[in-house]
């Protein structure tokens, strides 16, 4: 027995650095990288995606430990980026475009949307295109730069009326119109019981406004530096939103937990409306394909568009966007 | 059941029994279906009455605190008014006016960017009585942009006051507030008579909710208040509360009745309507307020209000029922009692028609129709025991003399073949008698001389006599045929 003892612990000491060994070789066991990531609105359905990926462990099997933030009502997603309190940021494309001709070079790592949710809903049952010089509410989070282009290409002359969110000012009669989106505001409108005539709404994706929306920013030198991270962050967060589009159900449940968490004031029904509706507009209009990418030809007619009404100086590129 | 009515077919005094029951039924659903339908009315307006004092009560205590609100905003407006000069004096005002309104829980007097150029884009003086202390502050920053916030943003743009719905402030730093609220907020004008900023006091919705609570007017009953959006600001689920609207449900399944009562409370309107909430039959009246545009109903399931019509139904039908069966039971005894001669006649009855003429029929001290029928009976029973005693006399006698007629015939029958025979055998009798007269006679003529005379008269005396005793012996017998024909 003396003599078999020495052996048996020399084996389990050369059994146990193997295994820590291979614990550190396995990319989910290493001490994952932090990655915070603000969206671009308070906890909802529009994030699910996001939301999947961490609780379903992508984000970890990526090497990564995202950290999930929301904004408050009144603060600026862009301000938390410049102070390096977050690492991405959720915002626009056409937000991203005026930034980087501002001169803050962003970069597009993940692309959500691929059509516009614009709607401008008219507050007294009017066709917005009769509305020349009404009041028309927008978001002071993320300015709807498509319906000041809009304004200025028709030649419409809204006054703008920045707000910060919900229907109440509109309900409440101070605008003539709100700009809204398809998955939150308008299902709102719903939900408070407005009746909208088709004629009242100017869809923006009906009129050759059909520009992406929301993706994933960071800043460039940011993105040079952590390249690979990025990409194993947008990698883990389509599959997030693939395992969304599959179980729709099972995600909302995810959603309505983060809702809670966050004391979102909305209820199930909303969020299960807004998720269809988000779902329904990363589907690409020609491939019919979820794609989650860039498209060149919406940077472009956008950063055009943009040029046209004044508010870039200079256009600003795909491959700029994307970080090429 | 068959057998249930067979054994009611059979007992008269069962069928009789319910017959009245069901008569008496019959006269009770009729006056109880009258009394009932006069009684839920009743009640129904009773409760009609009582839910709408009761909410009139409710939106009148609101409206007249919320009123008193207005007031002191509009007094201290005029403060704030003449010392747009003095900003820092804002600061002060606006502790001043929650230490004269203990019920409002904030106060902020917000001013354009850059009115004060000296304060830059943001000023705006808010106070907050956290239920110990008053705590004032400027909360303008680039984290709280006020200029974009309702409470400031309707009322200027509507250029008058305005009661904004209530919401959840998620301020991050300075005084963070918890609560969600509601705010009187009206533009504070220059002397010029321009909008420069916004006067907004803030009343927490728990208070609301305090007040709306104590209007139950019933044990199960329950407030519930809508924001101008249809937002539920008052309900008992708390998880509605806030997050949902009365509308909400029907974007995933359509309810025409619960849109209905929203439009209807959403438009301001007054009423009642009665709904299915929650698998119960509820009835739901409503009002609105005159200040906030919001409106609340008061929901009392129709099990509450008809509560009173219930227990009155459920008396009189156990009272009903009770007093059937028992009526049910009267009658079965009293009128088996009454019918038992009757019973006892039927066995009597059955017993005659099996032949047994003699049986007793019971005789009872009763005066009615069943006395006199069991008299009558008695009496009948008697007379046809007594003709059929008769007639059995009768019978037997007239057997009797049938018996004897058949032997008399028998009888007959004999004599008359006996007679049939001496008829038959007579002439021959008679023939050697008549012969030897005949020959005797010719005996004497031809032998006159010689013949002894003596011995022919003899002789011939002797056949004489012999057919003389012939004679008579037909002769009894005819008269004997003759009696005895005369005696049948």
């Amino acid at each position: 027995m003396t003599y078999h003892k020495p052996q048996l612990h020399r084996w389990f000491s050369y059994a146990f650095g193997v295994l820590t060994f291979l614990f550190w070789l396995t990319p989910g066991s290493a001490k994952a990288e932090q990655f915070v990531f603000t969206t671009a609105w308070v906890a909802q359905a529009e994030f699910a995606g996001y939301y999947i990926a961490k609780e379903k462990g992508f984000y970890k099997q990526a090497g990564l430990d995202v950290v999930i933030q929301h904004p408050t009502l009144t603060s600026s997603t862009f301000h938390r980026l410049q102070t390096a309190e977050t690492n991405a940021i959720m915002i626009s494309m056409v937000s991203a475009i005026d930034f980087i001709s501002q001169g803050f070079p962003l970069v597009n790592i993940f692309q959500d949307s691929m059509n516009s949710s614009n709607i401008l809903v008219s507050r007294w049952d009017n066709n917005p295109m009769k509305m020349k010089g009404e009041k028309v509410a927008i978001f002071n989070s993320d300015p709807s730069y498509l319906a000041m282009i809009m304004s200025h290409r028709e030649k419409m002359d809204y006054q703008w009326v920045r707000f910060t969110s919900n229907i109440n000012l509109f309900l409440s009669g101070a605008v003539d119109a709100m700009m809204t989106v398809s998955y939150n505001e308008f299902i709102l409108l719903q939900q408070a019981g407005f009746k909208m005539a088709e004629e009242s709404l100017y869809r923006f994706s009906e009129h050759g406004y059909n520009i992406q929306e929301n993706g994933v920013y960071v800043m460039r030198d940011y993105y040079l530096s952590h390249r690979d991270e990025c990409q194993r962050f947008a990698s883990a967060t389509r599959k997030g939103w693939e395992w969304v589009a599959a179980h729709p159900d099972e995600a909302l449940e995810i959603v309505m937990k983060y809702v809670r968490r966050f004391n979102t004031p909305t209820n199930a029904v909303m969020q299960k409306l807004m998720l269809k509706e988000v779902l329904r507009l990363q589907i690409d209009r020609d491939s019919k394909r979820r794609e989650f990418r860039v498209r060149r030809d919406m940077v472009e007619k956008a950063s055009q568009m943009m040029l046209e009404c004044g508010m870039i100086k200079r256009r600003v590129t795909y491959n700029e966007l994307t970080g090429q | 059941m068959n057998r249930f009515f067979t054994a009611l077919r059979r007992s008269l005094s069962a069928r009789l029994s319910f017959a009245v029951v069901l008569f008496v039924a019959a006269i009770f659903v009729g006056a109880f279906g009258i009394m009932f339908s006069e009684a839920r009315d009743l009640v129904s307006e009773k409760a009609w009455g009582k839910a709408t004092k009761t909410l009139e009560g409710t939106v009148l205590h609101i409206d007249n605190t919320l009123r008193h609100i207005e007031v002191s905003s509009d007094n201290m407006l005029a403060v704030i008014e003449r010392n747009l000069e003095k900003p820092d004096s804002m600061f002060s005002i606006s502790r001043q006016v929650l230490i004269n309104n203990p019920e409002l829980s904030g106060c902020s007097i917000s001013f354009d960017p850059f009115y004060y150029k000296e304060k830059g884009r943001y000023f705006s003086a808010y106070s907050y009585n956290n239920g110990d202390t008053i705590l004032t502050e400027q909360e303008g920053t680039d984290n709280y942009q006020y200029h974009c916030m309702d409470w400031y943003l309707i009322p200027k743009l509507l250029d008058r006051p305005y009661w904004i719905e209530p919401f959840l402030e998620n301020a991050t730093e300075g005084i963070i507030v918890k609560d969600i609220f509601s705010s009187y907020s009206r533009p504070i004008h220059d002397t010029k008579g321009n909008s420069v900023g916004t006067f907004s006091v803030d009343i927490r919705l728990e208070w609301f909710t305090r007040m709306i609570a104590k209007a139950k007017p019933y044990p199960h009953s329950f407030c519930v208040m809508l924001g101008k959006g249809g937002t539920f600001l008052v309900h008992p689920d708390s998880t509605k509360l806030f997050y949902e609207t009365i509308f909400t449900r029907t974007l995933e399944e359509p309810d025409s009745v619960k849109t209905a009562i929203g439009t209807s409370m959403l438009a301001g309107e007054s009423g009642h309507k009665i709904v299915n909430y929650e698998g119960e039959l509820c009835h739901i009246f409503y009002k609105p307020f005159k200040n906030t545009g919001w409106s609340v109903a008061i929901v009392i399931p129709e099990s509450d209000i008809l509560a009173p019509y219930y227990r009155l139904r459920g008396y009189t039908l156990w009272i009903s029922a009770t007093g059937l069966l028992l009526l049910l039971l009267f009658s079965l005894v009293t009128i088996r009692k009454s019918l038992k001669p009757l019973q006892k006649l039927a066995e009597t009855t059955g017993r005659i028609s099996e032949g047994d003429f003699s049986v007793t029929v019971a005789d009872g001290p009763r005066v009615d129709e069943i006395g006199q029928l069991q008299r009558s009976f008695t009496i009948m029973q008697q007379s046809l025991n007594s003709y059929t005693n008769e007639l059995r006399s009768e019978t037997t006698t007239l057997k009797e003399r049938h018996k004897e007629l058949l032997e008399a015939y028998e009888h007959a029958k004999e004599d008359e073949r006996m007679k049939t025979a001496v008829l038959h055998k007579m002439p021959d009798k008679m023939a050697a008698p008549v012969a030897k007269i005949l020959t005797t006679a010719q005996q004497v003529c031809d032998q006159m001389n010689t013949l002894d005379i003596s011995e022919a008269t003899n002789t011939l005396r002797d056949n004489a006599e012999q057919i003389t005793t012939l004679l008579d012996e037909m002769i009894r017998a005819a008269q004997e045929e003759r009696r005895q024909a005369y005696e049948k």
